[in-house]
């Protein structure tokens, strides 16, 4: 049966509507383009043990990588919280590594298209709810970014930011 | 009694009669440059009438504007001459763009063979607080140092609190959401 003219021009642009409604419902901005683990360690040159947490020592890759660094160089490392998020290709996040404390937060965006190896992102360090630090930087595959923080209890906090893609 | 200039400019045109041309030229007797300048007026109107038969009429601004045109005319060039100009505008249009993509292109493949960039922006909103970026490498890590940062209090207990994965646990996609600062009411 053929369709009348007018009927079928009809049926044309009701088809063409509805792929670009269905087109407009994937969000292409919320599309995972990796994950990001924000890590924190508790470095101290004194006694661990007097700064009274529980918290896990750290492997000794870890712990010689952090050396390595003149500025990250403490005695004693050990890991108070971590924490993996997704990154959204056209979407901030957030991470919030001592949860349920929000001491310490940060807050991620892509800003370029990223590689296969690599993401640059738009980073924010959040510290007792105050933004501290915003910056930008390309992270390499499970190369992490290393943020020497606050005092606390004798030692210093280093935040690390490491992608996973 | 001073004429005024439209009566003056009537009078050195030879344009005035009766009264009026006799009170001017009884005022124009005071001012010899006047009556040098209408004799030189007289001179060239009649060096005009020996160039322009009477019969035609004297030039206007058409005339003029006519004779502008047909210079500008004769300078410009040939179309033949900038007809190549209509094809090569575009082709050079197309070729600007490819340009611009490849190099593009050589960008990201550049970027993709660097070391962590240093970050190239660093905003420090905080009074009393700086920030030193430590450039690294694919074998040293990017240090950011911060100093005047406010300590975190001792009474600030993590260890009690803190939730520190496994390894198989920390494989997987975190669930939680994070309270977003910017929200919440202080």
């Amino acid at each position: 049966m053929i369709l009348p003219y007018r009927s079928f021009f009809c049926l044309l642009l009701s088809a063409l509507l509805s792929m670009t409604f269905a087109s407009a419902q994937q969000d292409s901005g919320r599309t995972r383009i990796g994950q990001i683990t924000v890590r924190v360690y508790f470095a101290t040159n004194a006694n661990p043990a007097d700064a009274r947490t529980r918290a896990k020592e750290v492997d000794k890759k870890t712990a010689a990588q952090l050396r390595g660094s003149e500025h990250l160089h403490f005695t004693h490392y050990r890991v108070l919280g971590e924490e993996t998020q997704e990154i959204f290709r056209s979407y901030e996040n957030w991470s919030q590594p001592l949860k349920p404390s929000d001491e310490i937060l940060v807050r991620f965006e892509p800003n370029q298209h990223s590689l296969s190896d690599s993401v640059s992102l738009d980073l924010e360090l959040w510290l007792a709810r105050k933004k501290i630090l915003k910056t930008d930087a390309v992270l390499h595959a499970k190369q992490a970014l290393f943020i020497l923080g606050p005092e606390w209890r004798g030692g210093r906090l280093i935040i690390a930011i490491t992608p996973i893609l | 009694m001073n004429p005024d200039e439209t009566h003056i400019a009537l009078w050195l045109d030879d344009e005035l009669s009766g009264d009026e041309l006799a009170e001017i030229d009884a005022w124009a007797v005071k001012h010899p440059e006047q009556l040098r300048k209408r004799e030189d007026l007289r001179r060239f109107r009649s060096q005009i009438a020996n160039v322009i038969p009477a019969s035609e009429p004297l030039p206007f601004a058409e005339f003029f504007m006519a004779r502008i045109q047909q210079g500008i005319m004769a300078q410009e060039p040939s179309r033949s001459r900038i007809a190549w100009k209509t094809w090569l505008m575009p082709v050079a249009a197309c070729a600007a763009v490819i340009f611009a993509f490849s190099l593009g292109r050589g960008t990201l493949a550049f970027e993709k063979n660097q070391a962590i960039s240093p970050a190239t922006n660093l905003y420090i909103p905080e009074e009393g607080v700086s920030a030193t970026w430590v450039a690294g490498s694919k074998s040293k890590p990017g240090i950011l140092v911060l100093e005047g940062v406010r300590a975190i209090p001792d009474s600030t207990n993590f260890s009690e609190t803190v939730y520190v994965p496994s390894a198989r646990e920390s494989d997987q996609t975190a669930i939680h959401q994070p309270i977003n600062p910017e929200k919440t009411e202080q």
